[in-house]
């Protein structure tokens, strides 16, 4: 759909105030103490997302390269990147962008599709350079939305992919399997090329190099002081999906290292102390950061995230026995479907794997992102928050949006770190008292 | 022992308690203004005053409420959640839950045994079923917001008011005067409303006896009483119902100054 003059004077507006708005992010982020001096790449990404990085992308359309848009997690990247397309996930975290969608869109949506689906429609930078987009049938929103965003792009031969509503059945994963085989042919018949053995197993084993380096700055973090904060970790893995894949590995790869160096020297900033939080629930994109901002400028520290923008979405990786066509597939599709998105029923993977986490990460208390009008996650809380009790983690949902509700917010999550820190205090007078 | 002071900032007032050894020597009630911190300042000086006492008396200060972080005085800063349960305690040696609607926000706290907090939840962004929004019917049906609760006692026939959106709550009270209805049954409408509201929150945390009503609006006798038929208990408002984040910091600021 080609931009009106009206268009066009919103665009430049909008384009000003989102170049601002994570130019100020980055700013904040850089203000904190004793950073990863690793942390300088990644900055510079954000920063030049809607500059350097959307040349790159230019010159590889340039030179004949296609970009799809993938709308949600579920769009195995592998199979764009074996015919050499471009694989973009598409979110966004931009407030201004959510008023132009509601122009077009019912007011009570999530304003994560609505922002999303805003940025496509007057092609704002990175969001308006895909050729075509590949939507699966996660959430409502996302499907019907997908439906719309598909009118604003150059090439409409798109695809959506039906996700079934279960994740553990077999006719549930026979389905899946059948979409990405589905799929597989879609992108050959695009792109013109035929995805071979070998193109694949090259792809596949490029993606979860990403996937560990992720591991690997998990792991990081589990430290006893953390030698990164979770605000900027969240950060790094985040931008996994704007960055060129291999740079991105390469860049993450050192920053692990100099974390390690960290922990070795213990040269970490973090309190002791301080509350170890797990942020969960829906997904945060930059710039809308007020979340890990807010947990971390109180004095708690993010150990952890159990989000499909961070490390629930970039964990597993494709595990296939042997390297052939089939198995590939089959691998692929089964790691997919373990994704733990509030979109299946029933969702038992993603309670045990919040409740190992919270083990494994030593978590003090969990912070549940939901974004306003996201049903899935919002009714999904109550069997989390049910798990944690029995855990004995206190949990603290919090309901927002892209707005500004910060006061709101702090007083929540002071009240909440203060909960967390009586209870630290009390179990520590207790084992003082039990010792002879 | 010490001298020790607690300021709850609030949207609506703000309130200051000094307190010593195991007693409240003097408290200061006064509406918020855009400049807090001096406004906060002359209520400091007026509680410093009312005890007999210099600002340099005080040993430690703990602010609290909406406005917390506004003032340089304080030697830290509390959320209302951790004040109201410490403030509530101390007033009310058996309280479960605490119900507390103020200016701007209500909130409904859990408390375990030793008053350390289980669980709270708080009303989101908008003001509805709060002491700003019966400030608002007050004025549109013409009648002083103290009076409310009197008003109420003697309503025969409760009024249906479906809308907890001020603006909109405001078109229904005014298409129920032009159909005659008294204010009388309005008022006990809107505390009906609020009532409703606010016990899905508190039933949000869990309710334990003894049910505790604070802030502004537990002035109001008509909707301790809308509370007590929602929540089929009976609930307790303390003596001064304003104070008790104010006090909670109060006591914090004590605590604080022992440990040191």
């Amino acid at each position: 759909m080609p931009l009106t003059n009206e268009d066009l004077k919103w665009k430049s507006k909008l384009e000003k105030n989102f170049n601002e708005e994570m130019s100020t992010l980055v700013e904040e982020m850089k203000k904190r103490n004793n950073r990863p001096r690793n942390m300088e790449y990644f900055d510079k990404i954000l920063v030049e997302m809607s500059g350097k990085r959307l040349e790159e992308i230019g010159a590889f359309k340039e030179e004949g390269g296609k970009v799809f848009g993938i709308f949600c997690m579920f769009v195995p990247e592998e199979l764009f990147y074996a015919t050499g397309a471009m694989p973009l996930r598409l979110f966004a975290g931009f407030q201004d962008a959510v008023r132009t969608a509601e122009t077009i869109l019912p007011r009570n949506l999530c304003p994560l599709v609505k922002s999303t689906c805003g940025c496509i429609m007057l092609k704002l930078g990175y969001y308006g350079i895909c050729d075509s987009l590949v939507y699966p049938t996660t959430c409502d929103c996302k499907k019907k939305t997908g439906e719309i965003i598909v009118d604003y792009m150059p090439d409409t031969r798109v695809m959506t992919m039906e996700l079934p509503h279960t994740a553990n059945t077999t006719q549930a994963r026979k389905l899946w399997l059948t979409e990405i085989e589905l799929l597989k042919k879609k992108i050959e018949e695009i792109m013109n090329v035929k995805i071979t053995k070998k193109k694949l197993k090259d792809t596949i084993c490029l993606v979860n190099s990403k996937r560990r380096a992720v591991r690997r700055l998990c792991e990081l973090r589990k430290a006893e002081r953390p030698p990164i904060s979770g605000s900027d970790a969240m950060y790094v893995t985040v931008l996994s999906f704007y960055d060129d894949i291999r740079r991105w590995t390469e860049k993450a790869e050192e920053l692990c290292e100099e974390l390690e160096e960290r922990i070795q020297n213990n040269t970490s900033t973090l309190d002791i102390d301080a509350p170890r939080i797990m942020v969960a629930g829906c997904p945060i994109v930059p710039p809308n950061w007020k979340i890990p901002n807010l947990i971390e400028d109180l004095g708690a520290v993010i150990t952890c995230d159990e989000l499909c923008t961070g490390a629930r979405g970039l964990w597993d990786l494709v595990e296939t026995c042997e390297w052939t066509m089939d198995d590939m597939l089959i691998a692929l599709a089964e790691r997919y479907l373990t994704l733990a998105c509030a979109c299946f029923t029933p969702n038992n993977n993603r309670i045990e794997r919040i409740l190992n986490w919270v083990k494994d990460y030593n978590v003090d208390g969990v912070v549940y992102h939901a974004l306003h009008a996201c049903h899935l996650y919002g009714i999904e809380a109550f069997h989390v928050r049910k798990a944690l009790e029995k855990a004995r983690i206190p949990m603290l949902t919090i309901e927002t949006d892209y707005g500004d509700d910060i006061g709101q917010l702090r007083t929540r999550v002071e009240a909440f770190l203060e909960i967390i820190r009586a209870r630290k205090f009390a179990r520590a007078e207790k084992f003082r008292a039990k010792k002879p | 022992m010490g001298i020790f002071a607690g300021i709850d900032i609030g949207s609506a007032t703000s309130k200051v308690v000094i307190f010593k050894d195991d007693e409240v020597l003097s408290f200061v009630i006064i509406p918020s203004e855009v400049e807090w911190e001096a406004i906060t300042k002359l209520a400091m000086e007026e509680a410093l005053e009312k005890a007999n006492l210099h600002h340099s008396n005080i040993d430690y200060i703990i602010s609290t409420g909406y406005g917390r972080r506004t003032i340089d005085f304080a030697n830290e800063t509390i959320s209302e959640i951790t004040a109201h349960s410490r403030g509530t305690k101390w007033l009310h040696k058996n309280v479960g839950s605490i119900i507390d609607i103020g200016g701007q926000d209500s909130k409904a706290i859990l408390l375990d045994e030793n008053g350390g907090v289980i669980n709270f939840a708080m009303n989101d962004r908008c003001a509805a079923g709060t002491g700003r929004f019966l400030e608002h019917m007050a004025n549109v049906l013409g009648v002083r917001i103290d009076d409310m609760g009197d008003l109420s006692m003697a309503s025969e026939k409760t009024a249906k008011i479906s809308s907890m959106c001020t603006v909109f709550a405001e078109s229904e009270v005014i298409s129920l005067l032009a159909r005659e209805w008294r204010k009388e049954d309005i008022i006990a409408g809107l505390h009906e409303a609020i009532a409703k509201r606010t016990s899905v929150m508190v039933r949000q945390c869990g309710v334990k006896k003894d049910v505790v009503l604070s802030g502004g609006v537990a002035k109001n006798r008509g909707m301790q009483k809308a509370l007590e038929m929602e929540l089929g208990t009976d609930i307790h408002v303390p003596k001064e119902p304003q104070i008790t984040a104010a006090l909670g910091a109060a006591l914090l600021a004590r605590k604080k100054a022992r440990k040191a």
